[in-house]
């Protein structure tokens, strides 16, 4: 993935709405793979459509869509390799996945389970896990997997109990004695008067100074006590090694289980995927793309970040109709008239298609690239002694290498930095080399209108300002009211380029911003000199 | 005066201005009593917690839930079910919840985040699995605790003739800052740390909103001298339940009167036996 791309196309907040509910979904999220195989791009796709179909059944039925969500929030990872002893935690896992994975096909319904390969074979796993009727979502070594682990059990739980009667006995004796009563309390502190002669203490209690007037005491473990501690250990070090056992038969049992977990966390995966892209799809109005060998066609784009800001501003969103169906493309247009929009709706809708998900836009038609390219402001590695055209430079020879296979390379104003004349001729000859390149789809986004025009190549517009609309409107007093006035006069639709001389509405847009009136008068009056 | 039985149904964090508070053996009598509303879940927080590494332990009866390592819970004399594996891993290893189904003393672990900890304690008051929560805090960290959502506080101080006076002082900062109303509409609010050099260049008397009374970095004989200056209020409250104080080397007379109106937070000395 081309970071300076994805960057441009402001791309990363939208797929972070992307949210898988499982770790095995989100690990594939996570991974934001750029595919480049249109058959695995429709088969993703594919199973995006049938899970759009689910989502729309559940519309009537909210309580089993609930379900369906509970139950993939709960899926656990698992350990995927064999092992001769998994711990207590990783066959809770097991057990978590297997308990919520089961319920699954039925809320999917038979052809959905089908159409995700949902599978289930592991009943038998189940019930040893579940021995010694335990909830279905937790885990135990229960009594029930070893009678031998049950009677040591119930020893423990006979010591315990003769180790409280011994304990009642002695704080009987200590309250009988002192009138003491530690209750829940492991010490208290008393005063030292309690005691007259500590040393008498010494048969129920552990005393240690506390300060000049207090003592701080403890229960004194009588013999018998200290015998049944002493056997309790012995009982409890068994108990550990039983259990031991247990975990090594359950652990081979999971070995033996483990190609059936993976078939079904692939399952998993894949459904998880295909549910959170049709969520998008559903909530974002994106629709199917058609890829092909063909021009690349949109037909109400829409680039999501922007739309945002503009219902944030207060300004109209007008989606984008375009056609590339050249190796080489232009666009002129005004400044704050949309060009660099329509480069970014390009970028983000083509990263929506690689990236698997669905695009925004009545209809879109594209092709799978290999490689996707930015150059412009902010791209590129900022290395010493690079200015911003040597960085530009930097990066069209990296569109340059790449371009023997198919590569979609997106160029906002570039050269802009360097004197216009020169700037025109690089930018020609760049579209030019281009052009001979059967593999590369490339947009220019600029302002030099000077480019010469080729054969193979075609040159739009935005349609742009409504200048005597604009200077009709009142000034503005806030910055966002500018731009919202700007943005009601210019229309941001493109257009064939006649190739005159065309402006791209500087003056106008600094005016409308506030550019002192003075300074706004002298650039156009320069500006009109023959 | 406060009462620790308050400690039942609820969340609690249990505080201590520095080692040795007793913070600990605190924790331990408080789960006695939370058990009046039915099993009750500790828990401590990362660090502190996790760098105990066999350190201290609490005892849990059947049906408590406690979060500790894989390790921890196999070493302990009590048995546990396991109801979730925490995210993540600890230098101590794997975390999990786990409900004590044989009474027994275990090792409390925390997780690295706060966030994870709040969340596994949003989870079991969700799923029903205890009623009251108990969270061991880290000494001296009380901005941490203030990351756990609804949670009232225990304070732990252990004061002696040294301490006194500054002990006190603390507490005194401490109950005036816990008091702080909840921010009205006019008040300016400060997000983060609240310190004497956030406020210099702020106007005396103007209205303000703190995060919360744990936000606030000064030196305790400074807090009255800053109430005073300004309007505050604080954008949320945590309740203080109260103080637990160990007394050594001082008479409890002599500790209520440096302790002033603050006395009133003190709960009953709870391992102090009356002569």
């Amino acid at each position: 993935m081309n970071r300076d791309f994805l960057a441009y196309a402001e791309f990363q907040g939208f797929w972070d709405r992307f949210a898988p509910d499982t770790p095995f979904g989100r690990e594939e999220k996570d991974r934001m793979a750029f595919h480049t195989d249109p058959a695995a791009l429709e088969a993703i796709w594919d199973r995006t459509a049938t899970a759009l179909e689910l989502l729309e059944a559940l519309r009537a039925d909210p309580v089993r869509l609930d379900r369906l969500s509970h139950h993939l929030k709960r899926l656990p990872r698992f350990p995927l390799a064999p092992r001769e002893a998994f711990t207590e935690v990783e066959l809770f896992q097991f057990k978590k996945f297997l308990h919520n994975y089961a319920r699954l096909p039925e809320l999917l319904g038979p052809a959905a389970a089908a159409a995700f390969g949902f599978t289930f074979r592991s009943r038998a796993f189940v019930d040893l896990l579940d021995t010694g009727r335990q909830s279905g979502e937790t885990f135990y070594v229960a009594d029930a997997y070893d009678p031998e682990l049950a009677e040591v059990r119930n020893r423990i739980r006979d010591h315990a109990e003769a180790l409280q009667a011994e304990r009642l006995h002695r704080a009987g004796a200590i309250r009988e004695r002192w009138g003491l009563a530690f209750g829940a309390r492991a010490f208290l502190v008393v005063p030292r008067a309690t005691f007259g002669d500590l040393a008498l203490a010494g048969d129920l209690l552990r005393v240690e100074p506390f300060d000049d007037t207090q003592c701080v005491v403890r229960p004194l473990a009588t013999a018998g006590e200290l015998l049944l501690l002493e056997a309790r250990e012995t009982l409890l070090a068994r108990e550990r090694c039983l259990e031991e056992a247990v975990l090594a038969r359950l652990s081979l049992a999971a070995c033996r289980e483990l190609p059936a977990f993976r078939e079904y966390m692939e399952a998993v995966r894949a459904f998880d995927l295909a549910f959170a892209r049709a969520r998008l799809a559903r909530e974002w109005g994106l629709t199917r793309p058609v890829l092909g060998a063909g021009p690349i066609r949109i037909r109400g784009g829409r680039f999501l970040p922007c739309e945002e800001a503009c219902r944030t501003l207060g300004t109209g969103y007008v989606p984008l109709d375009a056609t590339f169906d050249t190796a080489v493309t232009a666009v002129f247009g005004s400044n704050m008239g949309g060009k660099t929009v329509v480069l970014k709706t390009l970028a983000f809708l083509q990263l929506c298609v690689q990236t698997g998900l669905f695009a925004p836009a009545a209809a879109f038609s594209t092709r799978v690239f290999r490689h996707c390219h930015y150059v412009g402001e902010g791209a590129g590695p900022g290395g010493a002694g690079l200015s911003g055209f040597g960085r530009e430079i930097g990066l069209f020879n990296a569109v340059w290498a790449d371009c023997d296979r198919p590569t979609l390379a997106l160029f906002d104003e570039f050269a802009r930095t360097t004197q216009s004349r020169e700037a025109e001729t690089l930018l020609s000859a760049v579209m030019a080399a281009l052009a001979g390149r059967p593999g590369a789809v490339a947009v220019f986004s600029t302002h030099f209108r000077g480019i010469r025009r080729l054969a193979g190549a075609r040159y739009l517009r935005m349609r742009g300002l409504d200048r005597a609309g604009l200077a009709q409107a009142g000034p503005e007093a806030d910055a966002d009211a500018r731009i919202r006035l700007i943005a009601q006069h210019m229309d941001f639709r493109l257009t064939a380029d006649d190739g005159g001389p065309g402006v791209s509405d500087a003056l106008a847009v600094a005016a409308s911003l506030g550019l002192d009136p003075g300074i706004v008068a002298r650039a156009e009056s320069l500006f009109n000199e023959p | 005066m406060p009462d620790l039985a308050e400690v039942a149904g609820a969340v609690t964090a249990v505080a201590g201005f520095e080692q040795g508070s007793g913070k600990t053996s605190f924790l331990d009598l408080a789960l006695a009593c939370a058990r009046a509303a039915g099993p009750a879940a500790a828990f401590t927080i990362g660090v502190d917690g996790a760098g105990r590494g066999g350190g201290s332990a609490i005892h849990v009866a059947p049906g408590d839930v406690v979060m500790t390592t894989e390790a921890f819970a196999r070493a302990s004399d009590a048995r546990f079910e396991l109801l979730e594996a925490v995210p993540g891993r600890t230098g101590l290893g794997h975390l999990l919840l786990g409900r004590a189904v044989r009474a027994g003393s275990v090792t409390l672990v925390g997780p690295a985040h706060l966030s994870t900890l709040a969340e596994a304690i949003a989870r079991v008051r969700e799923e029903g699995w205890a009623p009251s929560v108990l969270v061991d805090g880290a000494v001296g960290r009380i901005t941490q605790a203030g990351a756990l959502g609804e949670a009232q506080f225990v304070f732990t101080v252990r004061v002696d003739p040294a301490n006194l006076a500054r002990a006190s002082a603390r507490l005194r900062a401490l109950a005036a800052l816990a008091a702080l109303p909840e921010a009205g509409p006019e008040a300016l609010p400060l997000r983060g740390p609240v310190t004497l050099d956030t406020l210099k260049a702020i106007p005396e008397g103007t209205a303000l909103s703190a995060e919360d009374f744990t936000r606030f970095f000064m030196e305790p004989l400074d807090v009255p001298r800053v109430l005073d200056r300004y309007r505050w209020s604080v954008a949320r409250r945590f309740r203080l339940l109260g103080f637990a104080a160990s007394l050594r080397g001082v008479t409890r007379p002599a500790f209520l009167r440096t302790l002033g109106p603050a006395a009133s937070g003190l709960l009953s000395t709870p391992f102090e036996e009356a002569p």
